[in-house]
């Protein structure tokens, strides 16, 4: 088990709580968040301004506390790097509960105006619809649209699903009072929303890091040491030549021999020559820092950010 | 048998965290659903945390039914044959009663396509309400988590040396049988093995 790990463990153990460690690593990753989050107004998630003070305090409380998934990680995480994960994901369930309400509203007005041309009015007359559970289960059934990322409001439903919602509430009875289709529409939001933002959790680590990171925001992932082994990929990185490093890129972006040397502008066999004095400069700096064999992809990676390379449309690209 | 390993150190019902031991997999939790003593495996549902994401063929189970600090999610299509020695023994996480899991294995079995029977619920057993849909992020999630999954399982193949060399390991005391045992007698119950098998 690696120390940051370990020390996070014990302060749990400890406080049988997050404390002043997981506060920091939840920090660094609201802050990678926040930055991702760019031009996304902060009212979207009900929040005033874009504070990673905030968005910690909220995933420590709502969470790791309230949900007790501060237990889970502390159970199920073996590294620092399942522990990240893990926590990213609780960030990201915490922002889709916090805009939830604003889903209702968004929905609820698309809907209303349906309704409204369909005869419904507010009244108060008797009700005999459908229960909560009903039209819970009515509104989870409904079809749902792509989901188009976290980061915006994604539609939910097409018009023609709410017409045709809004068909059989009023087939069900025209008195449905508001305040029951609102609540009706929260609970169903509330399951449906952080739902949509799992697609990865602490699994294939590589692909989900690299994948999840915009191009902007990969230079000051470096500074943040955020991706595993960054230091020694910094280290490495400032050791390297210009002309290694893109070396480095044209390997992992498995380009033949004869291309790289077209790139280096020298022929096959110098490409060759400098390629092999490239991995052997590569090894012995590997072995200088004492970086574990299943640790070299995490730094190789490390440098790749550093160098502004990314994936688009699965290929590697800077 | 092997002295370092005790059989009836795990019960059924009871929730581990299960890691690979050539850490291509990451840790996950399994409930046990059967002990086989002979060659040190079990029969596990995998579970999660993801609750919000429970499916109609997943379990929310209650953190005060199984006596652990959160929630889980029993994933009932998730389920297949683990490492003993993989698991986590030192810390249990929790433990469902015996009967729940058994009734969840039976009639999860009997209804093996679309969502689960009301029958299968009980105090802190619930169905899971997350309706997925076509090109939903939860079949994503659900891919990795089988892909993941792979990684953890143990594959037996009762007619490999593989298998042969485990039971060795585990019962030291055999080898000195076997050692007396004419080879050619071995042989001969090893093709009727697989002369059954096939």
């Amino acid at each position: 088990m690696d120390e940051a790990w370990s020390q996070l463990k014990a302060e749990f153990l400890e406080l049988q709580a997050p404390g002043k460690l997981w506060h920091k690593e939840i920090q660094t990753i609201a802050v990678r968040k926040i930055r991702r989050l760019t031009g996304v107004p902060p009212a979207t998630f009900g929040l005033t301004e874009w504070s990673k003070d905030d968005l910690t305090q909220i995933v420590i409380t709502e969470r790791l506390i309230g949900r007790d998934q501060g237990h889970y990680i502390f159970e199920v995480a073996s590294s620092i790097d399942d522990a990240r994960r893990l926590l990213a994901t609780e960030l990201n369930f915490a922002l889709e509960d916090l805009r939830v309400p604003n889903q209702v509203d968004n929905v609820w007005k698309n809907l209303e105006i349906k309704l409204t041309s369909l005869g419904w009015s507010q009244t108060s007359s008797p009700y005999s619809g459908p229960d909560h559970d009903s039209l819970v289960r009515m509104v989870l059934n409904l079809k749902r649209l792509k989901n188009r990322g976290i980061e915006c409001l994604s539609p939910l439903f097409a018009s023609g699903v709410l017409d045709s919602f809004a068909g059989d509430l009023m087939k069900l009875d025209p008195k449905i009072p508001k305040s029951m289709l609102i609540a009706a529409l929260r609970e169903a939001l509330t399951i449906i929303s952080p739902a949509l933002s799992i697609e990865s959790v602490g699994t294939s680590s590589e692909d989900y890091l690299l994948a999840s990171l915009d191009s902007d925001e990969r230079g000051w992932v470096a500074n943040e040491e955020f991706l595993p082994n960054q230091q020694h990929a910094i280290e490495i990185y400032s050791i390297l030549g210009p002309e290694q490093l893109e070396i480095l890129f044209q390997i992992a972006c498995k380009s033949s021999q004869s291309e790289i040397a077209s790139i280096l502008g020298v022929s096959r066999p110098t490409a060759v020559k400098k390629i092999d004095e490239f991995t052997n400069e590569l090894s012995k700096q590997f072995d200088r820092l004492g970086i574990d064999e299943n640790e070299k992809l995490s730094v190789f990676r490390g440098i790749l950010d550093l160098l502004g390379a990314g994936l688009e449309e699965g290929k590697l690209v800077r | 048998m092997n002295s370092k390993i005790r059989f009836d150190k795990f019960q059924v019902g009871e929730i581990y965290k299960i890691q690979d031991p050539s850490s291509t997999g990451k840790p996950r939790l399994v409930i046990l659903a059967e002990i086989d003593d002979t060659d040190y495996s079990a029969l596990a549902f995998l579970l999660n945390n993801m609750t919000e994401a429970a499916i109609p063929r997943d379990l929310n189970i209650s953190k005060s039914k199984i006596e652990s600090k959160f929630d889980v999610v029993l994933m009932t299509e998730y389920f297949s044959r683990i490492d003993l020695q993989n698991l986590d023994s030192q810390n249990r996480i929790g433990t469902l009663p015996k009967v729940d899991i058994e009734k969840i294995r039976s009639i999860s079995f009997n209804y093996p396509f679309g969502q689960l029977p009301v029958a299968i619920e009980s105090e802190g057993i619930r169905i899971g309400k997350y309706p997925v849909q076509k090109n939903d992020t939860v079949w994503a999630f659900r891919a990795n988590e089988f892909e993941n999954f792979n990684k953890l399982i143990f594959i037996r193949n009762k007619l490999s040396s593989d298998y042969v060399s485990r039971i060795l390991d585990l019962y030291e005391d055999l080898s000195p049988i076997l050692d007396d045992c004419p080879i050619d007698a071995l042989f001969l119950r090893g093709r009727e093995s697989v002369g059954m098998a096939s």
